[in-house]
């Protein structure tokens, strides 16, 4: 997807600093829970046992479509020459999910095989997945 | 815990695409109307409970509606900030409250003025420059607005459940066969199945008559006792039963987020509350924001099995003449958009009998409202009869 204006771009908050400054590196942190081992992503405190300590790793980059739409409808000028969009939640390998455009129109579907890529705004930088297929 | 609460007065204003006044106005508009329906002074109004549409601030709609109301002594006042989960959760409220004799009179009103004549209703996001955390990445991917988020769940129940387009596409024509008997609905004219297929989506699997129809406008209720309802101008209705869900459930595999509404947590609560179990609801009026919503709430009640309420909107269950008559003012699909308050207001109306040609029976029937992406959830159960008490 080619924009015409950059989106808006999330601020970091106090869970996510460590997130946003890795994706401008074009990497997604995963913190795996030092205690119970379930892996989540900008968490001050574990959503599994509350535990606050992290082991922090890096996602693989692969995934699959938990869901996803197509947007038919300019709802801001970034996306004027785009529609319609693909866009959704893709679930890592990992186990967390995110939000993020997907490419490949062709392969978007639920349970499709995803690809970790990012689009780049100047120093920063989004998340975004190319389908590939079904789920293996 | 058994309520001693009744909703007593309704008051509604606006409900049109046309240019209003400020939603503040509205507000005590519908105040004012809520309690002349009910046959009440407004100055026997002492809780006031305030609910406005997520995107809003203090200065559209907030504390300040007592003054303009000119309301002495309040012994209530919030405003309830629950997303489309704030008018039941405000309802709630006030019912908690004058069972417990914390106030005797409560007004709970909600206003919204989203419709600029010329302007569409999405232009707001275009000023959109930053967000905030791993969820503004949404905004990042292009997933404005509620459409873009209840695509997303309608997506995955569809894919989920191995069902299609034929389910959204039967609670869009079951409801406005509703609306065309509702004079106050905004679109009456018959929806064929057709039609509806012909209509663009907005966000896939999301079409055009899937998505709810905003207007300004207000609606206000009164809730007071059992005892001081008997003696007021209107048929009573009973909050037989009300209770907040929330699930918080984490956005990572084995959590299913987009398609898990609170309802289960909520019926469960309304259901022993009560003794009232979904065989003994007669009606439904259920939060459609967006048509994927009844179909999550009939199955997180008891209605039907998950993945499975499409049927009976297809069958003609939920339909005029139906079994299970659903949002049976059209909704805020073909009725009005005002966020939780347009299934109270109908619910209210049916259980008066005052609903005219759509009359259904109404001595027990469900309300809903869901907010966030299927995050927030606030149910009740409102009836006329003494048979549950």
């Amino acid at each position: 997807m080619v924009l015409s204006a950059l989106p808006p771009l999330p601020d970091a908050d106090i869970s996510s600093a460590g997130f946003f400054a890795a994706l401008a590196e074009h990497h997604i942190e995963l913190q795996q829970c030092a205690n119970c081992s379930v892996v989540q992503i900008a968490r001050l405190t574990c959503d599994n046992c509350a535990y606050d300590a992290f082991d922090i790793r890096t996602a693989a980059g692969d995934g699959t479509i938990y869901s996803f739409t197509r947007i038919h409808l300019v709802y801001h000028p970034a996306f004027e020459n785009s529609v319609p969009y693909a866009a959704g939640i893709v679930e890592l390998d990992e186990g967390p999910r995110i939000f993020a455009p997907i490419s490949a129109s062709e392969h978007v579907r639920v349970g499709a095989r995803v690809l970790l890529e990012f689009i780049t705004f100047g120093d920063r930088a989004i998340p975004s997945f190319r389908a590939y297929g079904e789920r293996r | 815990m058994v309520l001693d609460a009744s909703i007593v007065g309704l008051g509604k204003v606006g409900l049109t695409r046309d240019a209003t006044a400020p939603a503040i106005e509205l507000a005590r508009r519908a105040v004012l109307a809520a309690s002349k329906d009910a046959g009440l002074r407004l100055d026997a109004v002492d809780g006031l409970l305030i609910c406005r549409t997520s995107a809003a601030t203090d200065a559209v709609l907030g504390l300040d509606l007592q003054r303009s109301l000119g309301l002495r002594d309040l012994k209530l006042l919030q405003v309830v900030l629950c997303e489309g989960a704030s008018s039941i959760s405000a309802i709630q409220t006030a019912a908690l409250a004058v069972t417990a004799g914390v106030a005797t009179t409560v007004a709970c009103v909600f206003a919204d003025t989203p419709v600029v004549p010329g302007q569409p209703a999405r232009s707001g996001f275009g000023r959109l420059k930053t967000t905030t955390g791993v969820e503004g990445l949404r905004y990042s991917a292009g997933l404005f607005g509620g459409a873009a988020t209840y695509a997303l769940s309608a997506q995955r129940y569809l894919a989920q459940y191995g069902v299609d387009e034929e389910y959204l596409a039967g609670v869009a024509t079951s409801t406005r066969a509703w609306a065309e008997l509702s004079p106050e609905a905004m679109f009456r004219s018959p929806l064929t199945r057709e039609s509806y297929f012909a209509a663009r989506y907005i966000a896939e699997p999301l079409r055009l008559y899937d998505c709810a129809i905003p207007v300004n406008g207000a609606v206000a209720v009164i809730v007071t006792t059992r005892s001081r309802a008997a003696d007021l101008e209107q048929p009573v209705v009973h909050i037989l039963a009300a209770a907040q869900g929330h699930p918080g459930l984490p956005d990572r595999s084995g959590f299913d987020r987009a398609i898990v509404s609170g309802g289960q947590v909520a019926a469960a609560a309304m259901y022993e509350q009560s003794g009232i179990h979904a065989p003994d609801i007669t009606a439904c009026q259920l939060y459609d924001a967006f048509s994927i919503c009844p179909l999550l709430s009939l199955e997180a009640y008891g209605f039907a099995a998950a993945g499975t309420a499409g049927e009976l909107f297809r069958d003609g269950s939920t339909r005029p003449g139906g079994r299970l008559p659903v949002n049976t003012g059209g909704g805020h699909l073909s009725g009005y958009y005002l966020q939780g308050m347009t299934p109270v207001a109908e619910a209210v109306t049916q259980a008066r009998g005052q609903a005219g040609d759509r009359q259904v029976t109404a001595d027990t029937i469900l309300v809903t409202n869901d907010g966030g992406r299927f995050d927030y959830h606030a149910g009740m159960i409102l009836g006329t009869a003494g048979q549950w008490s």
